[in-house]
């Protein structure tokens, strides 16, 4: 079954993707955001994903602000959403997850196993638990996450 | 003896073929079912590229990462996996 998701704007430039969270505390701006941290010996371009909510304020992106508008599942779906069009794009590559706090790690997590079914057939999800990465099982804490694109 | 020879050529060509149809259905199914995704509308974002790359959090989320993946590399044999 599809999920829900916010409708994004991608920045191609950057590979970053912006969308608004819609809910009782108003609009809030959130942004995915890819980085280039490696390259892997197989020519894999290994990205960062670094997911917050922009603070117009201060002027810079966040995650430690708590900004409930009830819709944790849609969001959760639209930054999977956005993890599957990266990898639509280039077929060589690896995106690494970890949260800034074991909390968002698991939401990481929450993230995954809501949209499994949609994922799975595409990704290799791989999590890291006790200084080992492995298949990603769901019921598992893992520290950190890493996706691949399934071999066609 | 060159009629044997030219058979097993052919026959050879044949399984070479179908094998070679079988890989390119094999090869499109996750191709195909990324292609029919609704694309993300491109444009320009509200929100400042330097205000993302100056932002604390991401200088530090992207740090950490280097950090993680330089002290605990991805296993080769995963890699060969994938």
């Amino acid at each position: 079954m599809k999920k829900d998701k916010y409708p994004y704007i991608l920045n191609e430039t950057t590979a970053r993707f912006d969308f608004e969270s819609t809910g009782p505390n108003g609009t809030i701006k959130k942004t995915v955001d890819y980085y280039k941290i490696g390259t892997w010996i197989d020519g894999s371009q290994v990205y960062n994903l670094a997911f917050g909510d922009w603070d117009e304020k201060n002027n810079v992106i966040n995650d430690l602000s708590r900004t409930d508008n009830n819709d944790r599942d849609k969001i959760l779906a639209t930054v999977a959403s956005t993890v599957i069009d990266m990898v639509s794009v280039m077929n060589e590559i690896a995106i690494y997850a970890e949260g800034s706090t074991p909390a968002r790690t698991r939401l990481y997590q929450m993230a995954i196993n809501i949209n499994k079914e949609e994922i799975e057939g595409i990704l290799n999800i791989y999590g890291y638990i006790d200084e080992k990465r492995q298949l990603f099982e769901s019921g598992k804490n893992y520290e950190a996450f890493l996706v691949t694109r399934k071999k066609d | 003896m060159n009629q044997e020879r030219t058979m097993k050529h052919f026959w050879l060509q044949e399984k070479k073929i179908k094998f070679e149809q079988k890989e390119e259905i094999m090869s499109t199914k996750i191709s195909k079912f990324l292609e029919k995704r609704e694309k993300p509308v491109v444009g320009k974002s509200s929100i400042p590229e330097d205000a993302v790359r100056n932002s604390p959090f991401i200088i530090k989320k992207i740090g950490q990462a280097k950090r993680r993946l330089k002290e605990h590399p991805f296993p080769i044999e995963l890699l060969k996996a994938k």
